[in-house]
C-alpha cells in the first residue's frame, strides 16, 4: 500500500505523457485527463484514509534510506491536502471539456489537457516532498506549468500576464536554490529530518549563514504564493487565464507555496534558534499588510475576475497570518482554509467563467440582474461569496473561527481583530455584487439567455454543496486536520 | 524610475549575503561541513559495490532518481507550455522568414559533420555510466546535430524528416518511459525506480552493459532530450 | 560585520555578485531579451554558486579511474554536479519557454518593451 505515496504523483505525470501520444485526435485527450485525475483522487482518498489516525508514510523512492536518496512523506497534512485538491481537479476538469474548446486551437487544447495534469502532479509532488532539493524541482513543474495554462489562450495579455509571472518566479526558484545551496553548504543534509536534527547546531556555527538562507527560501516561497508585497504578478496571472485555469491558479497553484513554507517552518526549522522562529511573525506582518491592502485594491476593480484575484491575495493574508502563531488551534484553521479557499475560489472562478461564457460580460457593473437569466449559477456565486466573508453554515465560517481561536489562544488578539476586520472588508466588496445580480434590473430585459449547459453547472453546484457541507458538519474533517496539525508541529 | 529602486533592493541582498558569506565555511576546505557522510556514501558505495564509475551519473539516474524524473518532467512542460504558445504562428514577422541556407561549403560539411556527431551523441548517452557524460549530455549533443540540419536545410525539410507529430510523440513516451523502468522497480518487488535492491543484474563494473536500470534511463532520457530540443526548435522556427 | 574573511571565499563571492548582476538587470531593463539574459546570469551566478561550495582543494573529479584511488575524501562532492545538473536542465527549460513568449508577443505587438507593452493593453 505504500507504493500509494508514489503513484499519487506518478499518476498525473502518466497522465500527462500520454496525452500528447494517445490524445492527438479530437476528444481524447479530455478521456484521458479525466480518467487521470479520477484515478488520482482515489489514491489520495486511499491515502486519507490511511494517514488520518496519524500514521505517515515514509516512502524511499528507489530504495535509497534518506540521506543518500529520496524520501516521500505522506502525513494527514498532505494527504488531506493532495485528496481536496485532486477533488477539486475533478470538477475543473469536468467543466474545461465545454469552456476551453472554443477559446483554443487543437494543438494548443491538447497542451492545454497535459500542462493541467503537469499543474497537480507538480502540486501533489511539492505536498509530499520531504526533500529540499526535491521540493525545488516540483516547484519548478508546477511553477512552469501554471504559466504555461496562463499562454495556452492566444491573447496579447494572457501572453504578457504569463511571461510576467514566469519572470517573477524564476525571481524565485533563483532565491530557493539559493537558499538551498546555503543549508547545503553548512549542513551537507537535504533530507528534512536530517535538517531538522541537524539544523540547530548548525545555526549556532554558523547563526548569519542559515538565517540569510531561511530568508532567500521564505521569499522565493513567498513569492510563489504571492505574499503581499511579492504578489504583483498574481491580478494580472489569474485575471487573464481561461476560467478554469484561473480556478485551478487561484485555488491551488498559489497554495503550493504555502505547504512548503508550513513544513519548512513547522517541521524542519522548528527547533532553531529564536532568529528563524521569528521568521513567521515576519511573514504574519506582512500577511496583515496584504489582507488590508488587497482588500483595497479588491474594492476598487471593474473588472469581475480581477476583483476575485485581489481576493485571493487577502485570502492568502489569512492563511500566513493564521499560521505565524504557530498554534495547533490556528494551524488546522490555517490548513482548512487552504481548502476551504480553494473550493471557494475554485467555484467562483468557474461560475464567472460561466457567466463570461453564456453571456459575455466580466465588467462587474454589467452584471445587475445577472441572477434572472442564470439563477443556479448565481446560487454558486453567493455561496462563494458568503463563504469568503465567512458567514455561518459556509465552509469559509469554520475556518475563519478556527483561525480566531487559535489566534486568541496564542495570545494574539490583534491578528484576531485583523481576521474579523478582513472579514468586515470582503463583505464590502462580495455583497454588493451579490446583491445587484439577485435584486438589480438587467440593463435590456427581455433578452432571457437560458442557464449554462449541465455539464459546467455540476461541477459548480457540486463545489457549492462541498462548501456546504464542510459548513454544517465540519466535525470528522476538523479531527482528521487537528492530527494533521500535531504531526506538522511535531507536538 | 526603477533605477533607484533596484539598486537598492540590490545593495540590501549584498550586504545580507555577505554577512552571511563572510562566516560561511572557507572555500575548498577539504573538511567542510557538507564533506560528510553522505557525499562519502555515494563515493565510497560506487568504489566497492554499485560498480558505475561515474559518481554523478549514479546520483542522478540512481540515488536521486526521482528528482531527475521531475527534472525530465520539466523539459516536457516546458517543450508542451511553448509548444502550446507558439501553435498557428507564421514565424514571419521574427525578421525575415527561416529558409534552407544556399551556401555549398555549409551544406556539403554538414552532410558530413552530422552523421559523426549523431554517433558521438549516441556514444555519450550509452557510455555515461562509465565515462564523463550522461543522458542529458548526449541527448544535447544529439539534438545539436539535428539544430544543425534545421539551419542549414530549413525548416520545412527538416519536418519532412521529422514531422512534428513524430517529435511530440518521442518526447511523451521517453518521458513516460521513465516512469515505466520505475515502475519495473515496484512489480519486483521493490521500491519506485529501484535498482540494485529490486535483483537487477549490475554487470561488470565499467563495461557497457552495466550499472542496471541506469543504463535505461539514460536511454530515455537521450532521446528525450534530443526530441525536446528539436521541438523548440522546429517551433521557434514557424513550422507548426 | 562584514569581515575580510570574505575574501577567503572570492568564489563564492563571484557566484553571488553574477547574481546580482543578474537580479539588477531582470529588474532596470525594460527590454524583454536582456530581461531573459538576466535571468540566465543570475541562475548562472548560482549554479557557480554551487559547484563551488562540492569543491575542495586537491581533490579529483568524481569519476572513478581503474586503479586510482578509492578513498572518498579524494573527490569533489558529486551530490552539487548532480543538483547543478538539475538546475541547469530547469533553467534552460524556463529560458525556452520564456523565448517562446517573446517571439508570439513581438509578433503580437511588434515590440519588446515592457514600458510600451504595458501601455498598449491599457
Amino acid at each position: 500500500m505504500d507504493h500509494l505515496a508514489v503513484l499519487l504523483v506518478v499518476i498525473p505525470l502518466s497522465g500527462a505523457f500520454f496525452v500528447p501520444v494517445f490524445g492527438r485526435q479530437g476528444g481524447r485527450g479530455y478521456r484521458i485527463a479525466l480518467g487521470t485525475v479520477l484515478l488520482t483522487t482515489g489514491c489520495a482518498a486511499a491515502l486519507l484514509i490511511i494517514t488520518a489516525r496519524g500514521q505517515a508514510i515514509s516512502y524511499l523512492v528507489g530504495d535509497w534510506p534518506p540521506p543518500w536518496g529520496v524520501e516521500l512523506r505522506v502525513d494527514a497534512f498532505s494527504a488531506f491536502l493532495s485528496f481536496f485538491f485532486s477533488l477539486i481537479y475533478v470538477a475543473v476538469i469536468a467543466f474545461s471539456a465545454r469552456d476551453v474548446p472554443h477559446d483554443l486551437n487543437p494543438a494548443a487544447l491538447r497542451w492545454y489537457w497535459s500542462l493541467m495534469l503537469l499543474l497537480l502532479a507538480g502540486l501533489l509532488g511539492v505536498a509530499s516532498a520531504a526533500d529540499l532539493f526535491n521540493l525545488f524541482v516540483f516547484t519548478e513543474i508546477y511553477s512552469l506549468a501554471a504559466c504555461g495554462i496562463i499562454s495556452v489562450r492566444d491573447r496579447m495579455d494572457s501572453l504578457e500576464a504569463a511571461l510576467k509571472y514566469l519572470l517573477l518566479s524564476a525571481v524565485a526558484a533563483g532565491c530557493i536554490l539559493l537558499g538551498i545551496s546555503l543549508i547545503y553548504m553548512v549542513t551537507g543534509h537535504l533530507n528534512y529530518a536530517y535538517l531538522a536534527t541537524a539544523l540547530p547546531d548548525v545555526a549556532a556555527g554558523y547563526p548569519r549563514t542559515v538565517l540569510a538562507a531561511v530568508a532567500l527560501l521564505a521569499t522565493g516561497y513567498g513569492m510563489k504564493s504571492a505574499l503581499f508585497p511579492l504578489h504583483i504578478w498574481l491580478p494580472d496571472a489569474h485575471s487573464s487565464a481561461l476560467s478554469p485555469a484561473s480556478a485551478v491558479l487561484s485555488g491551488l497553484a498559489v497554495k503550493a507555496g504555502i505547504i512548503a513554507l508550513f513544513r519548512l517552518f513547522a517541521s524542519v526549522l522548528s527547533a532553531s534558534p529564536a532568529v528563524v522562529r521569528a521568521m513567521p511573525a515576519f511573514l504574519g506582518v506582512l500577511a496583515v499588510g496584504g489582507m488590508i491592502f488587497g482588500a483595497l485594491f479588491a474594492m476598487t476593480q471593474t473588472d469581475l475576475k480581477r476583483m476575485l484575484a485581489y481576493s485571493t491575495v487577502v485570502q492568502i493574508g489569512y492563511i500566513y497570518l493564521a499560521f505565524s502563531v504557530l498554534n495547533p488551534v490556528a494551524l488546522t484553521g490555517a490548513i482548512l482554509h487552504i481548502v476551504n479557499h480553494a473550493l471557494l475560489k475554485g467555484m467562483l472562478f468557474l461560475s464567472a467563467g460561466l457567466i463570461i461564457h453564456r453571456t459575455g460580460k466580466r465588467r462587474i457593473a454589467d452584471l445587475h440582474g445577472i441572477a434572472r437569466q442564470m439563477p443556479l449559477t448565481m446560487i454558486a456565486f453567493t455561496i462563494g461569496a458568503m463563504g469568503m466573508v465567512g458567514i455561518p453554515l459556509t465552509n469559509g465560517f469554520v475556518s475563519k473561527w478556527y483561525m480566531v481561536l487559535g489566534t486568541l489562544e496564542a495570545g494574539q488578539p490583534l491578528a484576531a481583530v485583523v481576521i474579523l476586520l478582513s472579514s468586515l472588508l470582503s463583505a464590502l466588496y462580495y455583497f454588493p455584487l451579490v446583491i445587484a445580480g439577485w435584486f438589480g434590473s438587467p440593463p435590456a430585459p427581455g433578452q432571457a439567455r437560458p442557464e449554462g449547459p449541465p455539464s459546467m453547472l455540476w461541477p459548480v453546484l457540486g463545489m457549492g454543496a462541498a462548501c456546504l457541507i464542510l459548513g454544517v458538519i465540519p466535525g470528522p474533517v476538523i479531527s482528521v486536520l487537528g492530527e494533521a496539525a500535531r504531526v506538522l508541529l511535531g507536538r | 524610475m526603477r533605477q533607484l529602486p533596484a539598486f537598492l533592493l540590490v545593495v540590501a541582498i549584498a550586504y545580507v549575503l555577505a554577512l552571511a558569506l563572510s562566516e560561511a565555511p572557507a572555500f575548498g576546505r577539504v573538511d567542510a561541513p557538507a564533506r560528510n557522510e553522505v557525499m562519502r556514501f555515494y563515493l565510497d558505495e560506487e568504489c566497492e559495490q554499485s560498480g558505475i564509475p561515474n559518481t554523478v551519473t549514479a546520483i542522478i539516474f540512481d540515488y536521486r532518481g526521482y528528482d531527475t524524473m521531475g527534472e525530465a518532467t520539466v523539459l516536457f512542460t516546458a517543450v508542451g507550455a511553448a509548444a502550446a504558445v507558439l501553435a498557428g504562428h507564421s514565424g514571419t514577422l521574427v525578421a525575415r522568414p527561416m529558409a534552407a541556407s544556399d551556401d555549398v561549403i555549409l551544406r556539403m560539411v554538414s552532410r558530413m559533420v552530422i552523421p559523426f556527431v549523431q554517433i558521438f551523441g549516441i556514444y555519450v548517452i550509452v557510455y555515461g555510466h562509465v565515462s564523463p557524460g550522461g543522458g542529458f549530455a548526449g541527448g544535447t549533443i544529439l539534438g545539436g546535430s539535428m539544430a544543425l540540419y534545421l539551419f542549414v536545410f530549413g525548416p520545412k525539410r527538416t519536418v519532412k524528416k521529422l514531422p512534428l507529430a513524430w517529435g511530440e510523440i518521442a518526447d511523451g513516451a521517453a518521458a513516460f518511459w521513465y516512469v515505466l523502468v520505475g515502475l519495473g522497480g515496484i512489480l519486483l518487488g521493490a521500491n519506485f525506480l529501484a535498482n540494485a535492491a529490486a535483483g537487477v543484474p549490475l554487470g561488470v563494473r565499467g563495461q557497457l552493459f552495466s550499472g542496471g536500470t541506469i543504463w535505461l534511463i539514460g536511454l530515455g532520457v537521450g532521446v528525450k532530450v534530443a526530441a525536446t530540443i528539436i521541438n523548440l526548435l522546429v517551433h521557434l522556427a514557424g513550422e507548426t | 560585520m562584514i569581515s575580510l574573511d570574505l575574501f577567503l571565499r572570492l568564489n563564492y563571492l563571484a557566484g553571488i555578485m553574477l547574481f546580482l548582476i543578474g537580479l539588477h538587470t531582470m529588474l532596470t531593463h525594460a527590454n524583454l531579451i536582456k530581461k531573459v539574459m538576466g535571468m540566465n546570469i543570475m541562475e548562472t551566478g548560482i549554479f557557480l554558486f554551487m559547484v563551488s561550495i562540492g569543491y575542495a582543494h586537491g581533490t579529483l573529479s568524481p569519476i572513478m579511474r581503474r586503479g586510482g584511488p578509492v578513498q572518498g575524501l579524494t573527490y569533489t562532492n558529486p551530490l552539487l554536479a548532480a543538483t547543478v545538473l538539475t538546475g541547469i536542465v530547469i533553467a534552460v527549460s524556463t529560458t525556452a519557454y520564456a523565448l517562446s513568449l517573446i517571439v508570439k508577443l513581438y509578433e503580437q505587438c511588434g515590440t519588446l518593451d515592457v514600458d510600451r507593452l504595458e501601455k498598449l493593453r491599457s
